[in-house]
């Protein structure tokens, strides 16, 4: 058994001014080569755990017990022996890739610095070997990338070139801390590959913080699980259990008149409207107590349709009926009464809040007779009234902020990613009671997320956008699946359940290009989709009925097209 | 103890300003026996006399007034003027925010000291007329502070929110806006009398200020400057209370920011 | 650029203009005779009479106001009425002693404000900081007329070293030449450096908010991660704190000019402070909006200049044709 890089015994990490340690009693040891994932929920010490195994907790915390590297004791004010050991001993990459490039600097010159400095070269030696980390890393066109600014790449890139950066001093162990939670889907799968393959040539000893277990057995064998109050304990990576909680009901066929209407709803930003829109012409319906999602990947226009929808935003054009009333072309006591029918829900809650304001206050002001009432029926107690929003935790926040929406009485609902920043048992909690209004006073809702699983899960039909259009409507009762390139995607890069797919399989699918082509005035999609036509390259195709309840924006279907499509 | 400090000379010197003459009763400006003339500090006389034979120290505290007063009742006009245009610029019709700022922007540009001179140098120089003259040229600043900070509010989501549950334009601005809006301009505020208080005193320094008989400290180092080192109690003593107070009132300001400034919760963990 | 730049540049004349209008009628439209200011007593009413014609002093003020400002264009901004010189001539040999005490002020303070970030960032919590953030403060709050009084005091009276006022000793027109340079040093360390004392704690409050700021981000625990020392994590935090400073000239502009009114008030600095504040007392109409109309003009390019670096030094906001891809 050769001897292990880095341990810990009986790490205790606590915050200054405070009684309780955030983390304590933890124990860990990483051999060379081997990979460790560090798991638990969020608020429970991993990022901090991360940070002092590197000697960088923020100085508002103190850590104790003892730290090891290669057997040789690492203590606080020995800050000589840690700088040393940073970079060529063990390096962090960290959540945020643009937060971790320095802005005002080019990419090139944050690697060659480290280069130079640590590794001692010249200023060519470490410009050829930057090319090098940055071939390495798969980032394209190495030879040139180095000029660009962070702010000019992708994240995808970023966080190539934050890896390509903790690379050049040859490091033998890293410590990642949520290394792909802030990146799409695609782009996840395509860096957690990455780092599998870069640690497997290296030898390298990996340290993965995540909070989603289901991606700790493509990469670890060992998993530390922390978690509030209890102490951290090692288990074998396929011993992770998983909770699959049982899908609720989905709805019955719609009938009836929708209750919310949009028609060609579009958005443009920009000074004067010009360049593209961030929404380009959408059609939606709801009908009373129907649940329906919205997925697309970050950037595809969700939130801004959201937005839009309830009369947030200017320079929009098109149609919002609610109770067939159009809310962009009201105005006074009309307008003012018509929006409370139609409510918004965050995914920031804390920030819908006023802070200078009570919760019952808030409730009040929604027209919530009995804030008691109000409070009971999301689940919180009668006493939270009386504090301001910042004396309640994220998942508190969120719950006040559906219970005013819920107070409005409104007809629609459109949650935008409310469940995105709550763990597992919270985000049930939250489905629970949209579940709950639906069917006590059916509550239209159109949910948002990116998670393609929760929404097949939830929903009754599924709304897939990309690029600011509706790409696909399918159902999710698998009368009909999805086949536009861009739900497959999603669909594809969603990790596997722990204990189904392969790693191998998971990894096996190429890495895609990552520099867009031009976007002519064909389809946007065709470099990505399997059944492209020439025909793809010249026109953008109109959505097309091609079963019942499933329209596809792709003229492989061909079924007749339905008496109103979407222009773009 | 550093915190309490701004609050405790902040408010001792009003105190002693206002209390003071009141309690001590001597005129401090009777002119005094021609032996007492230019006496350097004593224990009857701890800050000297000045040409006159008059105790220093009784008119350095009949002197606080004035630049309490300017200090306060100028800061309060700038403040008030300056809130007001920027809720205008920033909550009003959006036609009204580009004329309004060019304006403010015009005024800003120029040296403050360039306009108050200009002005206070035009009508028989007065303390009124200081008061008014820097309240007016004061505000500028204020109202781009509460522009911006109404437009960043106005963006917010709980003002959205607020709006999406069907308030008045109205209802907002006053529920909504205005209470996370009194934090600004409260620090602004206070930042601003240090700098109000330094300006006068430089004014009566040039005999712009308050006129004799009244006491003013800068008018107290003009009479000093031809004794600066047979009677540098003359000049060093009214310096020393006005550095004293200003930096009262810039602890006060610097307190009052931390403290409303929302503190970020510390992030606990992960 | 080339577009936006123009319209800044037109923008800034139109504020230009507004300004010298606002100020023109404020100076005229004030009580008294600007005559009885100028010569006293001493005039006869022929004398006064031949004045007002040649100064156009009973022509309608728009009359007087559109003639002076068609001067401005061509160059020709009047007469002092109290100096008899062109007002041009006053300005032109007033203003570069102004200029080198505000820019040398101005460098000074800056690179006290980075050595007072660096202490106070350094030994962050400990006695040095605590006593840098003292002495700053007390600076800060002194009345800056008074400091000079007190640096003369000292430097000057007691001392000896320096001169206490004046930009040049009498004899300087026989000064060899490193004399004449060692005699302005002197003759400039005393207002220099308390124009300085002055203000460098307020640049140093936002350069350290800043720092502190940049400390913070993710960046730069990335390259604490990489083992990079503090000297050269302390080097990215400023580079990254500089950049709005750099915008602060421009909105420093106007109070270093007031600054310098106060200081060459009590040094006796022949500069263009000085010059305005005996003109204003003087009602000298023509020399009033000379200097004000070259103090706007000087603010202006100033904030002008200052967005322009801005926006050079900051590739983010640099139209940039680099790599594709967001």
């Amino acid at each position: 058994m050769t001897a292990p890089l880095l341990t810990a015994r009986g790490l205790e990490i606590i915050f200054k001014g405070r009684d309780v340690p955030v983390v304590s009693g933890l124990d860990l040891d990483i051999r060379p080569g081997e990979t460790l994932a560090v798991v638990g929920p969020s608020g429970c010490g991993k990022s901090l755990t991360a940070r002092a195994l590197c000697g960088l907790l923020p100085a508002s915390a103190r850590w104790g017990g003892e730290i090891l590297w290669q057997g040789t004791p690492l203590t606080d004010p020995d800050d000589a022996r840690w700088s040393a050991l940073r970079g060529p001993g063990l390096t962090l990459i960290l959540q945020e890739p643009l937060a971790a490039l320095n802005p005002v600097l080019t990419v090139g010159a944050q690697v060659e610095e480290t280069l130079r400095v640590r590794a001692g070269l010249s200023r060519r030696a470490a410009r050829a070997r930057a090319r090098e980390l940055f071939a390495e890393v798969h980032l394209p066109h190495p030879d040139r990338v180095g000029q660009a600014y962070p702010h000019q790449l992708s994240g995808g890139m970023r966080q190539r070139v934050l890896l390509a950066a903790a690379l050049a001093c040859d490091p033998r162990l890293l410590i990642a801390d949520e290394p792909t939670a802030s990146l799409d889907l695609t782009v996840q799968r395509e860096i957690l590959a990455l780092l599998d393959r870069i640690r497997r040539e290296r030898n390298l000893a990996l340290l993965f913080v995540t909070h989603d277990l289901s991606l700790v057995p493509l990469l670890a064998e060992r998993a530390l699980v922390m978690g509030e109050g209890t102490p951290p304990r090692l288990v074998a990576a396929t011993d992770l259990a998983v909770d699959n909680p049982a899908p609720p009901g989905r709805s019955t066929a719609p009938e009836g008149t929708p209750v919310l209407s949009v028609r060609g709803l579009q958005v443009r930003y920009g000074p004067d409207e010009s360049g593209p829109p961030a929404v380009a012409g959408v059609d939606l319906d709801l009908w009373p107590g129907e649940i329906v999602g919205l997925a697309g990947e970050s950037g595809c226009g969700k939130t801004s349709l959201a937005r839009a929808m309830v009369g947030q935003l200017s320079h929009v054009s098109g149609e919002v009926r609610v109770r067939d009333r159009n809310l962009l072309k009201l105005g006074g006591a009309d307008l003012r009464r018509t929006r409370r029918s139609i409510q918004l829900a965050c995914q920031d809650a804390g920030a819908s809040l006023n802070p200078r304001r009570r919760v019952g206050a808030h409730l009040l002001e929604a027209g919530c007779p009995d804030p008691a009432a109000c409070l009971a029926r999301v689940g919180l107690t009668a006493d939270m009234a009386d504090r301001y929003p910042h004396q309640l935790s994220g998942g508190q926040r969120q719950r006040v902020a559906l219970a005013r929406n819920l107070s409005a009485a409104p007809d629609v609902l459109v949650a935008d990613e409310i469940t995105s920043a709550l763990d597992k048992p919270l985000q049930q909690q939250v489905l629970d009671l949209l579940t709950a209004a639906r069917r006590d006073d059916g509550l239209a809702i159109l949910l948002i997320s990116h998670d393609l699983d929760l929404l097949q899960r939830v929903c009754g039909r599924i709304l897939v956008m990309d690029r600011g259009a509706v790409v696909e409507v399918y159902p999710t009762d698998g009368s009909s699946p999805p086949r536009h390139p861009c739900t497959l995607r999603l669909a594809a890069a969603l990790p596997p359940r722990v204990g189904t797919l392969q790693a191998s399989e998971f990894f096996a699918v190429p890495e895609a290009d990552e520099i867009d082509g031009e976007t002519g005035s064909g389809c946007p999609w065709t470099s990505g989709c399997t059944s492209r036509k020439s025909v793809c390259f010249k026109v953008l195709p109109p959505l097309q009925n091609v079963a019942p309840g499933h329209w596809v924006r792709c003229p492989e279907s061909d079924a007749p097209v339905p008496a109103h499509f979407i222009d773009t | 103890m550093m915190r309490r400090a701004g609050f405790l000379i902040s408010v001792g010197l009003i105190l002693v300003s206002a209390l003071g003459p009141l309690v001590l009763s001597q005129d401090p400006t009777a002119l005094g026996p021609v032996e007492l003339g230019l006496q350097a500090p004593t224990w009857s006389h701890p800050c000297g006399t000045d040409v006159h034979g008059r105790d220093v120290l009784l008119r350095l505290v009949h002197g606080g007034r004035v630049s309490l007063l300017v200090g306060w009742l100028s800061v309060v006009v700038a403040v008030t003027l300056g809130a007001t245009v920027g809720l205008a610029a920033g909550l009003g019709p959006r036609w009204l925010d580009r004329p309004l700022m060019y304006l403010t922007d015009a005024f800003l540009a120029f040296p403050r000291i360039f306009l108050v001179l200009l002005l206070v140098s035009l009508i028989s120089p007065s303390l009124w007329l200081v008061m008014v003259v820097l309240g007016l040229t004061g505000w500028m600043g204020v109202a781009r502070l509460v522009r911006a900070e109404t437009l960043s509010l106005r963006e917010r989501d709980f003002v959205h929110a607020a709006r999406g549950l069907g308030l008045t334009a109205r209802q907002v601005a006053v529920r909504h806006v205005l209470p996370n809006l009194l934090p600004t301009i409260l620090v602004a505020a206070a930042l601003r009398i240090g700098g109000t208080i330094l300006t006068e005193s430089f004014l009566s320094f040039l005999g712009l200020g308050a006129q004799a008989p009244t006491i003013s400290w800068g008018a107290m180092i003009q009479e000093g400057r031809d004794h600066l080192l047979d009677g540098w109690w003359l000049t060093v003593f009214p310096g020393l209370a006005i550095a004293l107070t200003v930096v009262g009132y810039n602890l006060l300001a610097d307190d009052l920011r931390r403290r409303m400034d929302p503190r970020a919760d510390e992030e606990a963990g992960s | 650029m080339i577009p936006w730049l123009l319209r800044r540049v037109l923008s800034a004349l139109l504020l230009v203009c507004l300004l010298m209008t606002a100020v023109f009628f404020i100076v005229r439209l004030a009580p008294g005779d600007p005559l009885d200011q100028v010569v006293g007593n001493e005039l006869t009413d022929a004398d006064r009479d031949l004045m007002r014609r040649k100064f156009q002093l009973d022509e309608p003020l728009s009359r007087q106001f559109l003639s002076w400002a068609g001067g401005v264009l061509t160059g020709d901004l009047g007469e002092s009425l109290g100096r008899q010189q062109p007002v041009a001539a006053i300005i032109g040999e007033v203003l570069p002693p102004t200029l080198l005490l505000t820019v040398s002020a101005y460098v000074l303070q800056l690179l006290l404000a980075v050595a007072a970030v660096g202490v106070m960032v350094r030994w962050r919590g400990r006695a040095p900081e605590h006593w840098v953030q003292g002495v700053g403060l007390v600076f800060y709050s002194l009345p800056a007329f008074w400091l000079g009084l007190m640096a003369i005091m000292l430097m000057s009276r007691w001392l000896g070293w320096f001169p206490a006022a004046g930009l040049h000793a009498t004899d300087y027109p026989f000064m060899s030449g490193p004399d004449r340079a060692l005699d302005l040093l002197r003759h400039m360390f005393l207002p220099v450096t308390t124009l300085a004392l002055g203000t460098f704690m307020g640049t140093a409050r936002y350069l350290r908010a800043g720092v502190e700021e940049a400390l913070g981000q993710d960046y730069i625990l990335a390259a604490r991660s990489r083992g990079l020392g503090r000297g050269r994590i302390l080097g990215h935090a400023l580079r990254n704190a500089l950049l709005p400073i750099i915008t602060l000239v421009g909105l420093h502009l106007p109070f270093l000019l007031g600054g310098a009114v106060v200081t060459e008030v009590v040094f006796g600095w022949p500069g263009m402070g000085r010059v305005t504040v005996e003109a204003i007392w003087a009602r000298d109409y023509p020399l009033i909006m000379g200097t004000t109309l070259v103090a706007a003009l000087t603010v202006v390019a100033g904030s002008l200049l200052a967005d322009l670096l801005y926006r050079w030094a900051d590739p983010r906001v640099r139209p940039e044709r680099g790599m594709s891809g967001s």
